[in-house]
C-alpha cells in the first residue's frame, strides 16, 4: 500500500501549488503585490504537467480500475471522480484562457481571480472525496496482488511523454517553485509592492 | 536493526513539576517514530529530556547500549543526537554557512550535501540567521542538525507555521532522510496524518504517559483511534 502514501504526498503537493496560485492571484487582485508572470507560468506548467497529465490518469488506470472490479457498488462514486478528472482538465484550460485574457486586458483580473478560487475549491473537494471515500474503501477491499500492481505503477511514476523519470523531474520543478514563491508562501524574495 | 535508543521508565519534568510519567520506548538504527498527542501532553518535554535539559527523576536512557542520562547536553549531541528544536534557535550574528560549519563533524553529511538537500540555503549562504524567512530557518535548523552527523534526528514540530508549499518540500526532505539516507528520526508533529505518513512506528502521549503504540500505518488506518487520541480534524 505504498501507493497510498504516494497519492497523499501528490495530493499535498498539488494542493499546495494550487493554493500558492490562489494566494498569489488574490494578493495581486487586492493590489498588494505586482504580478510575477514568470512565476505564474511556472505554477501553471506544474499543474498542467503533474496532476492533469500524470496523477489523475494513474488514478483512473490503476487505482480506480482495480477498485471497480472488487467493488462494483462503488461505480457511481468512481464514475463521478473520473468525470471530475475530465472536467478538471477543461476547467484548467478555461483558467489558462482567462490568465491569457488578463495579460491582454488588465481589467479582467477580477474574473481571473474568481476562476482561480473556483478551480482551487473544485480540486480541494475532489481530493477530499478521494482521500475520505476512495482510499479507505481501497484499503478494505483490494487484494495484495492489486496493491502490488498499483504500488508499482505509482512508484515508477515515469512519464511516457516526457520520457524521463518524472518523479525526479517533478521533485526538481517543485523545488524551483518553492524557491521562487515569495515569502511567506515559499522561500523566495518578498513580492514587490505596486507602484 | 540494532537498538539505538532505549528509554525505560522515564519520569521527568521542569523543577518540581512532573511532565513525563513512566515513559518507555525504543528506537532502532534507521527506524522512524512519530510522537503524537494533543497540545501540552509532554511531546516536546520528551525530546528536550532526551537532550538533557529537564529534571530527570527516574528511569534510564541508553544510547547504543551506554547510559546517556548522565551526560550533559553537548555530550549527547556528540554521541549522535541531532536536535531540531521547535524554536529553531537561529544565531543572528552568524551567516547561513557559519551556522552549518560551526557545528560540523566528520561524516557523510557535509556542506555540499546539505546544500544539495536544500539548494535555497546555498543561495542564502551569506545571509545572517535573522534575515531568513520561517521556511528558510526551518531548512537551516534541519541542515545544522545534519551537519553534526547524527545517528538520530529529533524533529520538534518541523512544519509549524509554514505555508503548505514549504511543508510539502520538507515532507519530501524528511522522507529522503528516512527512506533513502536511512537516518533514524523521531518526529513530533501536530499534523498527525503527516507524521504517520513519514514514519514506521507511532506512540501517543496523554498527560505524560504513553497511551498507544502501534505501527504508523495501523494508526493511520484507524480514524476512530486517531480522533480519540489526537483529535484529528
Amino acid at each position: 500500500m505504498r501507493a497510498v502514501t504516494i497519492i497523499q504526498d501528490e495530493h499535498r503537493a498539488i494542493t499546495a501549488v494550487i493554493e500558492g496560485l490562489r494566494h498569489l492571484v488574490a494578493e495581486v487582485a487586492a493590489g498588494r503585490i505586482v504580478a510575477d508572470q514568470a512565476l505564474l507560468a511556472a505554477l501553471f506548467h506544474y499543474i498542467e504537467a503533474f496532476p492533469e497529465r500524470l496523477h489523475h490518469p494513474k488514478e483512473d488506470e490503476h487505482l480506480f480500475a482495480r477498485l471497480r472490479i472488487r467493488r462494483p457498488d462503488l461505480a457511481p462514486l468512481l464514475d463521478g471522480l473520473a468525470r471530475e478528472h475530465v472536467v478538471g482538465r477543461e476547467r484548467f484550460d478555461d483558467l489558462k484562457a482567462l490568465w491569457q485574457r488578463w495579460r491582454d486586458d488588465p481589467a479582467t483580473l477580477a474574473a481571473f481571480a474568481e476562476a482561480v478560487e473556483r478551480y482551487s475549491h473544485f480540486h480541494w473537494r475532489h481530493m477530499r472525496r478521494e482521500e475520505d471515500e476512495v482510499l479507505p474503501a481501497a484499503a478494505r477491499s483490494l487484494a495484495p496482488e492489486d496493491w502490488a500492481a498499483i504500488d508499482a505503477a505509482f512508484a515508477s511514476n515515469d512519464d511516457p511523454i516526457v520520457g524521463v523519470p518524472a518523479q525526479k523531474a517533478f521533485r526538481e520543478l517543485y523545488r524551483r517553485l518553492v524557491a521562487a514563491m515569495p515569502s511567506p508562501w515559499g522561500v523566495g524574495p518578498e513580492a514587490a509592492p505596486p507602484g | 536493526m540494532p537498538e539505538l535508543l532505549a528509554v525505560d521508565g522515564l519520569t521527568a519534568g521542569w523543577g518540581e513539576g512532573v511532565v513525563l510519567d513512566d515513559v518507555s520506548f525504543t528506537v532502532d538504527e534507521g527506524a522512524s517514530l512519530a510522537l503524537l498527542g494533543r497540545n501540552g501532553v509532554g511531546k516536546t518535554t520528551l525530546l528536550v529530556t532526551l537532550m538533557g535539559l529537564t529534571r530527570l527523576r527516574s528511569g534510564t536512557i541508553r544510547w547504543r547500549g551506554s547510559d546517556l542520562a548522565a551526560l550533559p547536553t553537548h555530550r549527547r549531541s556528540l554521541a549522535g543526537l541531532g536536535w531540531v528544536p521547535q524554536e529553531r534557535y537561529m544565531w543572528p550574528s552568524l551567516s547561513v554557512e557559519e551556522h552549518l560549519t560551526v557545528v560540523a563533524r566528520p561524516g557523510r553529511w557535509t556542506l555540499p550535501r546539505v546544500y544539495e538537500l536544500f539548494p535555497r540555503l546555498a543561495e542564502r549562504r551569506a545571509n545572517l540567521g535573522n534575515q531568513l524567512s520561517g521556511g528558510e530557518q526551518q531548512m537551516l535548523a534541519i541542515g545544522r542538525a545534519l551537519m553534526t552527523n547524527p545517528g538520530l534526528l529529533l524533529l520538534d514540530e518541523p512544519m509549524e507555521g509554514l505555508a503548505p508549499i514549504i511543508v510539502q518540500e520538507l515532507v519530501g526532505v524528511i522522507r529522503e532522510l528516512v527512506e533513502d539516507a536511512g537516518l533514524a528520526v523521531i518526529v513530533v508533529e501536530q499534523h498527525a496524518k503527516l507524521a504517520l505518513s513519514l514514519t514506521r512506528d507511532a506512540i501517543v502521549l496523554e498527560r505524560g504517559r504513553i497511551v498507544h503504540r502501534s505501527s504508523s500505518a495501523a494508526l493511520a488506518a484507524d480514524p476512530g483511534a486517531l480522533e480519540r487520541l489526537v483529535a484529528v480534524a
